[in-house]
């Protein structure tokens, strides 16, 4: 119990950390759009394919309803709930986890046990200028930019196989769309879709520094497989420390939410 | 979800109370086994890919089979059993606790009788069946991609002969374990569940 206690402290010191930088305008722009750069061209591919996949998910498990209860007027509205603001943005935010957000916790983790961290703190830079802000901004904005490409392809992907295998006119689940959907339930997922990357870039970029920090013990036993260990072990940490939250989050989220 | 399930029905149907009929089947078919993929891949398979990585990264892997220690059969071979396994019994565990879950909260959110949630007989023994091969195939499919990630690593190392114990080769693997794991978990899922569909 005192793990999670000191653990949660930890995440909300390097928020206020990186809430600090923000608000100082000390944020190292060019190194965040590069980060957003490399991050979309990176989890783009991965977001797409999983968007294809989730949104055959989303379809099939509607066109059991449908087929159970006939509800076809319905169907459109429950997937799009689905893709925009439930299933989607939590699968989503899993993608992302694996794919930016682990990346993330192994670059700054070797830039720990490689003791570039060190250097920048030696030529008078702030790391957390440098390295935490900028990070944990681009998964956010990586995670917003991609919203709709994912929900949009989750949605499209759902009709269709709903078409293709239930038989559901298309018309109908666009007609049910606009006329049950309200736009809160888009800004909610983009909301929640935000705090998920929020929570990814957090947890992730401090598995990360957490070898920066735990770094005497480290460059004690300077070996390379001690440095590889670490780093493989930051990485999980983050992995596993990102899914908790986000499950956490989205169960605090949901409870709080609204029938959309 | 079952919160989730339940407000969409009031708000559809004004009656949430065939919620706990529902609910069993779609955390046996779909989600119990998938989240818990997708957890094993996050968890098991990160550091497994970790593990073996480390090996390989430090020239460990290689010395074994110098001295015949066969880790192949020491080290990948378990684990490729052990993994499916594990998902199976991780999975009817998380079953379990998606149920109490979901009546926990529906009785303190809505008020709705725990009892309604319990119909054993929505368990079909083909559900049970769709359940244990979802959770066999996708113990192999993480243990695919953590181990697939781990050796296309080493054959960087070998191909650019680069210096041994690189601490950015075991992260990119364990970066790429849990997105090829997770992907395809979420690929074979979807494939069973057309199946499934159409059969």
């Amino acid at each position: 119990m005192s793990a999670i206690f000191t653990g949660t402290g930890a995440l909300l010191l390097r928020l206020l950390v990186v809430l600090r930088v923000l608000l100082r305008g000390r944020c190292d722009a060019d190194e965040t759009l590069r980060l957003v750069d490399v991050g979309l061209r990176d989890a783009a591919p991965t977001v797409a394919f999983g968007s294809v996949v989730i949104g055959g998910i989303v379809g099939l498990q509607g066109l059991g309803y449908l087929t159970r209860y006939n509800a076809t007027e319905v169907f459109g509205w429950a997937a799009a709930l689905s893709a925009f603001r439930d299933v989607g943005p939590l699968l989503l935010a899993f993608a992302i986890a694996a794919r930016v957000g682990t990346k993330n916790s192994a670059q700054v983790a070797t830039l720990a046990v490689r003791e570039r961290l060190d250097a920048l703190c030696a030529l008078g830079l702030d790391p957390h200028a440098a390295v935490t802000a900028p990070r944990v901004g681009a998964v956010v904005v990586v995670t917003v930019l991609l919203y709709p490409l994912a929900a949009i392809s989750i949605l499209a992907v759902g009709f269709g196989f709903a078409r293709v295998l239930g038989d559901q006119n298309l018309a109908v689940s666009l007609w049910s769309v606009h006329s049950y959907l309200g736009s809160v339930v888009v800004v909610e997922g983009l909301l929640r879709l935000a705090l998920f990357g929020l929570i990814i870039g957090l947890c992730t970029t401090h598995a990360g520094l957490s070898l920066w920090q735990a770094q005497p013990t480290i460059t004690a036993a300077t070996t390379p497989r001690s440095s590889a260990n670490a780093v493989g072990d930051a990485v999980y940490r983050g992995s596993v420390l990102s899914l908790v939250g986000v499950v956490t989050v989205n169960l605090a989220l949901s409870l709080l939410g609204g029938t959309g | 979800m079952a919160d989730q399930a339940g407000r969409q029905a009031m708000r559809l149907l004004g009656d949430q109370s065939f919620i706990g009929l529902e609910y069993p089947v779609l955390g046996v078919q779909e989600f119990c086994p998938l989240v818990t993929a997708i957890v094993l891949a996050q968890r098991v398979g990160a550091g497994f890919s970790a593990e073996l990585s480390s090996l390989i990264a430090d020239g460990t892997w290689d010395a074994q089979i110098l001295y015949q220690t066969r880790p192949w059969q020491r080290r990948v071979v378990p684990m490729a059993l052990a993994l499916p396994l594990g998902t199976l019994v991780l999975c009817t565990i998380a079953i379990v606790v998606w149920e109490l879950g979901g009546i926990a909260v529906m009785l303190l959110r809505s008020n709705i009788n725990p009892f309604t949630f319990f119909h054993p007989e929505v368990v079909t023994p083909s559900l049970l069946g769709l359940l244990t091969a979802k959770g066999l195939v996708f113990g192999l499919c993480i243990f695919a991609g953590s181990v697939s990630a781990a050796f296309s690593g080493r054959a960087s190392v070998l191909n650019l002969n680069t210096a041994t114990g690189d601490p950015g080769d075991v992260g990119r693997a364990t970066a790429d374990a849990v997105v090829r794991a997770t992907l395809l978990c979420l690929l074979v899922n979807l494939v069973i569940d057309v199946a499934w569909f159409l059969a």
